[in-house]
């Protein structure tokens, strides 16, 4: 038995590989899927040519990655292409290395007329130099871990949500099992391997292998915008940076990021300033964006591995495995930090491997050209015989039927909640046919924690047509359903 | 109704149209939906039509859609009147109306309804030979999907009255803008507000000179690009024959509302000189005499007064009952939001139902004891007299009656001067 | 001529002031550029009827020592006459209400847990106790099930709640808004439906319980709806409130506006953006002239009030930060009334009416006195007046 520490995408990308050898591996999260970095990204699928200067290794991973995931899950990838795009500021000098490292890693350019692309993005502003296309795409990340959780139970292994790992048994310096405090309260589980892909909190596990390794935390923050603004995703032609991406996902778009360091993982939580720096980054771009009407902004935590800061200060997306017996820490216990989103499959891949190593088994699957589960996306059966609850994101009351958990689970299983009204109409409504199966309580309980993190996305974008619709939400609250809790 | 509305933004003026995308016009506040439906609660034919989805799906939603690169219409989209009443009551300023032409515009029709809504998005041809609607046989209209109400228009003649020899008058020259409703089928109209408008003292020119259309009828059928051009082309004609009048005066509150409103903000068109609706001229311009004179004449029997849909966003409500209580006459608003006419919509055959269930529902709202309706577009006028059987007409055409009644005949147009 | 007085905004604050000038005999015009939030609530006044979680029963009691509130200096008379004015002029509007409490009503929310209102349209439960009661649900009115609400019902007030559940009716689609529904059951055939389904299903409700229905009751039709069901089932019959589209507040706008209508007011639609000498500015080069100007914009959701990207407060109307909305008054010819006030806040203390209220009265008085105008009080409208001040 394999125990994966973290539901995220690596976690759940490593258990989907050993099931396939027909290694029995439980997945355990401390939260619920994807409530880490994996459901905080930008929902990019790169096609590499982002880091094609600075990290080549990692431009060629996601370059042969994002054509993987094409195949082995197309429901999960929207192939919408993206262009990189130059303003008169930018030099041209980093463009001629870009190119060249594009060249270097395979990835395909294709130069854009200017006037083409201003066509098809008319969000774009007049200072455009210069415009190349590239293979990037658009990642639904929850589709994809809910699909691979899926696969993994099917195939026989176990995914704990809400169940934490808080101590490594040994055996004569070997994993012997976990201890675990879960919903059910404390167990212990026992099993010859176990794999850290705890993302940023992957330090603090590493603690419990008895070898810790450092790691550099740094939080992302990213503004979602109510409409699809542009048609592909949009990177600048510069040095990686902040505000340099606008990703187009389903119906809204996602800028981002920055990066400011923070010191543990659980500093979740976009701030103001860094909300407002990305405004103006954005208008260099998109001169329009001032009147976009704004949603909520998110921040995720980037755990970068130290080991691999380059001369120019550039701490590479590129991944590690760590096997600590071999550092002296427990045998059987196993670390895999750094990578992307677009890379996990890779990452599980080599981490598999270095646990069959461990456990003397040979692979017999190639993840590479496996199907993933995926369910189809949310949204797709909107017109059902039961009532619309969410007007927005078009979920019926028999599709929210339809999903597991908490009324926050189902929200990333259909985006009910997530549209422009926030959950100023749906929450109630949806909280309202929970109460017919968990009662009135327990119902109420969940629409606060619903509601409570639908709010903190919108304290730091506070303005404009974002602060009437929680001038609305906040009516229909106080005086329309008549709550009551005590507010700050 | 308006351009950067209620926010931050009214501080720094913005323009509804900013970029184009692929031709298409793009407008500000389209994603600025707070979900509240309070544009629903405003929509006439949602309570009226069962099947229509409402503004708030068919604008905003389905918009959100369309911008993901999903380009197919919702189900009876068409059914909608383009009255914009639902813009018009928006908190945030979301071209619902518009947004909702652009869906219209996607739409896939018939080949013979292609033809019959190319024929009724032009209304200026129509008003060039306006005998030929009725010549035609009504099979063939039904054949090309038109409802009855088309076949019941019938032409209303110019008032019988010497217009002051020459156009030269002490107050200037006015433009009247004949729209082309009033220049097929209601010259009683024009003839009486520009008996009127002599009588007040103006020299008053018919502009635009030959035959066009300010893109009303074209843009609420979902063809916001034919709209664009016959608007320009209206613009040009009227740059040519109104470029030295004072101001325009309109008789028809939609054409007025899409000149001053539309025309700026969605179709890249302005007028050439300022543009003033018929009752609010009246209002202000009218010499106290001329009221005083209409007060003093015979009492007149209590009208009803039916401000049409595009009249209540453009510019509100409440000038007819002021012009009425200027004139001595007892006067109450029609409880309707809108009749059903709106344009040509009640003239197509797929919209026959929907037209006649709010035109009725605005017939049952006469107060009982009316004596005529006063309306200020004519194919509402049309539309409210089939559905109540009360006379209706024109402010205008009620208001040179009076006047005749009153100062007994052309004699004393000259006895004003 | 003199120029009518304006006032920008047109939601209940604008509409109760616009109103007071009709009846003083004043020429107003509403300008706004939204149909305002009417339609967003049902309709009933609070008069302070919670305190942050707390909720209160006796709104007099609290302005008795209210302090640093803008209404503080009211009177208990002074409330009492502004009440009965707005009752009044809902009454001359044709839109009837409960009789004025001496304290607040006990309603019910649309959550179904316990509320306090003060002026409460008669269509809506209104009691002076809380008593047990019977909600009635329609399958696939995803905002009220009402055995969900029985439950809340119950577990607040310790009260017996029973659940009166009926189908959805033919036709009904996962679409429908409550103004759907309510279009529906004010259509003969919905009326003749809901008869039918009510009797069917009614026997197993205690007798005496007052049937509490979605507000969906049908638009213009509610009070023959509503009395239809007390006749044919011999019990009392309202409604409890439900999310927008709100049939209570959609009622009253209606209802109201042809009232001012026909008192003469007149409905101006457009944007205005600023404030001059002579009235106001508009669609951003125009002017409209005014004897004086009353500032009935509310808040961040009406429109008057604006947050810009930096966090400052905006004053839309003035396009100016906003030192407290006050400012904009201090040459005394542009007063505020409504949502916009410093100071108070409706979500938290559940006077968003009572402030609409004494608002209105004061802008309208202090505009009257300071044109000099004496109220002409008509006594054929039923003798409401503009409340003296003490
Ligand atoms: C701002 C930002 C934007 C990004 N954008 C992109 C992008 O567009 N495209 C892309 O390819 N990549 C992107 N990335 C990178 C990518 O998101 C991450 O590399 C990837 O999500 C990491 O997944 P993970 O599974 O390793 O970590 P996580 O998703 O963080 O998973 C770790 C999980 O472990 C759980 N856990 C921690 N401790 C315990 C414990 N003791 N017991 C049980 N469970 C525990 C956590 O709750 C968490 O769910 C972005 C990263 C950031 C920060
Ligand atoms: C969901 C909800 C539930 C509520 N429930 C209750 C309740 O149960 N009891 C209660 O007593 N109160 C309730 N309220 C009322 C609320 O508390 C306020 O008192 C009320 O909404 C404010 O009304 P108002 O007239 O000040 O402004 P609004 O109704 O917001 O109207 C503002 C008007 O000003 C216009 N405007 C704004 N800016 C401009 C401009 N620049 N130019 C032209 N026009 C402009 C707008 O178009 C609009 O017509 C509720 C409100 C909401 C939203
Ligand atoms: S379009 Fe306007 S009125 Fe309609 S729901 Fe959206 S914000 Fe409300
Ligand atoms: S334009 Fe008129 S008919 Fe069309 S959706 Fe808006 S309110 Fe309804």
């Amino acid at each position: 038995m394999v125990v994966v520490v973290g539901g995220g995408a690596t976690g759940l990308g490593v258990a989907w590989d050993l099931v396939q050898q027909g290694v029995p591996v439980t997945v355990v999260e401390q939260g619920d899927l994807g409530q880490g970095t994996s459901g905080r990204f930008h929902g990019l699928l790169h096609s590499g040519a982002r880091y094609a200067v600075e990290d080549p290794g990692t431009a060629r991973d996601c370059w042969t990655e994002n054509q993987i995931l094409r195949r082995i899950a197309p429901g999960a990838v929207e192939a919408t292409g993206g262009y990189f795009v130059a303003t008169a500021g930018d030099a041209e000098e980093y463009e001629e290395r870009w190119l060249l490292g594009c060249q270097t890693a395979g990835i395909p350019v294709r130069p854009v007329p200017v006037a083409e692309a201003r066509q098809r993005v008319p969000a774009l502003g007049g200072g455009v130099r210069r415009v190349y296309g590239v293979p990037d795409g658009v990642l639904e990340g929850f589709s994809l871990l809910l699909g691979l959780a899926k696969g993994i139970v099917a195939q026989g292994g176990a995914v704990w949500p809400r169940t934490r790992l808080t101590r490594v048994a040994s055996r004569a310096g070997s994993v012997s099992g976990v201890e675990l405090d879960g919903a059910g309260g404390r167990r212990t589980l026992a099993c010859s391997a176990v794999v850290n892909a705890a993302g940023p909190w992957a330090g603090e596990v590493s603690t419990r292998f008895e070898d810790p390794i450092a790691l550099r935390l740094a939080s992302g923050t990213m503004l979602v915008f109510a409409h699809r603004q542009v048609p592909l995703v949009i990177n600048r032609l510069a040095p990686p940076g902040d505000g340099d991406i606008l990703v187009p996902h389903r119906h809204v778009s996602i800028f981002g990021t920055t990066d400011v360091p923070v010191a543990h993982a659980g500093a979740l939580g976009a701030t103001v300033s860094e909300v407002q720096r990305l405004m103006e980054l954005g208008g260099e771009l998109y001169p329009g964006i001032e009147q976009w009407r704004v949603l909520r902004a998110f921040a995720g935590i980037r755990p970068l591995f130290d080991g691999g800061i380059s001369a120019e200060g550039w701490v590479s997306r590129e991944f590690a495995v760590i096997d600590h017996g071999r550092r002296g820490g427990m045998a059987g216990a196993f670390s895999v930090v750094g990578g992307k989103w677009t890379t996990y499959r890779k990452m599980a891949q080599e981490t598999a491997n270095a646990v069959m190593g461990y456990l003397g088994i040979r692979r017999t699957a190639d993840t590479a050209t496996l199907r993933v589960p995926l369910d189809p996306g949310p949204g797709s059966a909107d017109s059902d015989a039961t009532p619309l609850i969410c007007e927005c994101e078009r979920v019926s009351a028999a599709a929210l039927a339809r999903q597991n958990g908490s009324l926050s689970e189902r929200r990333v299983a259909t985006w009910f909640g997530m549209g422009p009204c926030q959950g100023t109409f749906c929450g109630d409504r949806a909280a309202q046919s929970r109460a017919r199966v968990v009662g009135v309580e327990a119902a109420e309980q969940e629409l606060a924690a619903f509601r409570a993190e639908r709010a903190k996305g919108m304290v730091a974008v506070r303005w404009g047509r974002n602060a009437q619709q929680e001038a609305l939400q906040q009516a229909i609250r106080w005086q329309t359903l008549g709550e009551r809790e005590e507010r700050p | 109704m308006r351009a950067g509305s209620g926010s931050w933004k009214a501080i720094e003026p913005v323009r509804k149209t900013q970029v184009r995308e692929g031709g298409q016009a793009m407008w500000s506040d389209t994603d600025s939906c707070l979900k509240c439906s309070i544009c629903v609660a405003a929509c006439p034919v949602y309570r009226a039509d069962p099947e229509f989805l409402g503004p708030k799906a068919l604008g905003p939603d389905w918009y959100r859609l369309f911008q993901q690169g999903d380009t197919r219409p919702f189900a009876h989209v068409d059914d909608c009147t383009f009255c914009q009443l639902c813009e018009a009551a928006c908190p945030a300023g979301v071209p619902v109306a518009h947004l909702i032409a652009l869906q219209k515009s996607l739409v896939k029709r018939p080949f013979r309804m292609r033809v019959r809504d190319s024929v009724l998005t032009r209304p200026h041809w129509v008003a060039r030979v306006p005998g030929a609607l009725g010549l035609a046989p009504p099979a063939l209209g039904r054949a090309l999907g038109l409802s009855a109400s088309a076949w019941r228009v019938r032409r209303r003649r110019r008032p019988r009255f010497d217009p002051l020899a020459a156009a030269v008058s002490a107050r200037g020259t006015v433009g009247l803008f004949v729209d082309c409703f009033s220049r097929g089928y209601d010259r009683e109209a024009v003839g009486a507000a520009r008996a009127l408008l002599e009588v007040w003292g103006f020299g008053v020119r018919e502009v635009p000179g030959q035959s066009l259309c300010c893109g009303a009828a074209a843009y609420a059928s979902g063809r916001p690009a034919q709209a664009g051009s016959m608007a320009k082309q209206m613009a040009a004609g009227l740059a040519r024959d109104a470029q030295h009048l004072q101001w325009l005066v309109t008789l028809n509150a939609t054409c007025d509302g899409t000149l001053r409103d539309e025309w700026p903000r969605f179709l890249d068109a302005v007028p050439v000189v300022p543009v003033r609706a018929f009752d609010d001229v009246a209002a202000e311009e009218a010499p106290e005499a001329f009221w005083r004179r209409l007060r003093a004449g015979a009492p007149h029997p209590p009208v009803a007064l039916h401000t049409t849909c595009r009249g209540k966003v453009a510019r509100g409500e409440g000038g007819l009952s002021r012009l009425a209580a200027l004139a001595g006459i007892a006067a109450e608003p029609l409880d309707a939001a809108c009749c059903g006419a709106a344009g040509s919509y009640a003239f197509k055959r797929e919209h026959a139902a929907i037209a006649q269930k709010m035109g009725r529902k605005a017939g049952q709202a006469m107060p009982a004891g009316t004596g005529g309706l006063w309306v200020d577009s004519g194919t509402c006028a049309v539309h409210l007299e089939e559905m109540s059987g009360v006379r209706a007409r024109h402010p205008a055409v009620w208001l040179w009656e009076a006047w005749q009644q009153a100062a007994h005949g052309p004699a004393t147009l000259r006895e004003r001067e | 001529m003199t120029p009518p007085v304006l006032v920008i905004g047109r939601g209940p604050a604008g509409m109760l002031a616009a109103s007071l000038f009709c009846l003083a005999g004043v020429a107003v015009d509403l300008v706004a550029d939204g149909a305002g939030t009417l339609p967003l609530w049902s309709g009933a006044w609070h008069f302070r009827s919670y305190d942050g979680a707390r909720l209160l029963d006796d709104p007099w009691q609290w302005w008795a020592d209210a302090e640093g509130h803008p209404y503080a200096a009211w009177s208990s008379q002074q409330w009492r006459e502004g009440w009965q004015t707005l009752s009044q002029v809902w009454r001359l509007a044709g839109i009837p209400t409960h009789p004025l409490p001496s304290r607040n009503w006990w309603t019910v929310s649309a959550a179904g847990t316990p509320d306090r209102a003060f002026l409460v349209p008669a269509w809506q439960y209104a009691v002076p106790a809380a008593e047990p009661v019977c909600l009635v649900g329609f399958e696939g009115l995803a905002d009220s099930l009402a055995d969900v609400q029985a439950v809340r019902y119950s577990r607040r007030c310790n009260l017996r709640a029973e659940v009166l559940a009926l189908p959805s009716p033919p036709g009904w689609d996962g679409t429908w808004s409550t103004v759907r529904w309510a279009s529906y059951l004010e259509s003969e055939p919905g009326g003749a439906w809901l008869l039918e389904e009510l009797t069917r299903r009614l026997a197993g409700v205690s007798d005496e319980l007052p049937l509490l229905f979605p507000q969906v009751m049908g638009i213009r039709r509610v009070a023959d709806i509503l009395g239809a069901i007390t006749r044919s089932t011999g019990r009392r019959a309202y409604e409890v409130p439900a999310p927008p589209p709100a049939l209570g507040g959609i009622r009253i706008q209606e209802q109201w506006t042809r009232w001012l209508l026909r008192n003469g007011a007149r409905f101006r639609s457009g944007h205005v953006d600023g404030i001059t000498e002579d009235g106001v500015t508009w669609h951003h080069t125009q002017s409209l002239n005014g004897a004086a100007v009353v500032n009935a914009t509310g808040g961040v959701l009406g429109g008057g009030l604006a947050i810009r990207r930096d966090g400052s407060l905006w004053e839309t109307v003035a396009a100016r930060r906003l030192g407290g909305s006050s400012a904009l008054g201090q040459d005394g010819r542009v007063v505020t009334a409504g949502r916009q006030l410093p100071g108070c806040d409706p979500d938290r203390h559940g006077d968003g009416g009572a402030v609409n209220l004494a608002s209105a009265v004061e802008a309208v008085r202090g505009t009257l006195q300071r044109l000099g105008w004496q109220p002409a009080r008509s006594a054929g409208e039923g003798g409401v007046g503009i409340v003296e001040s003490h």
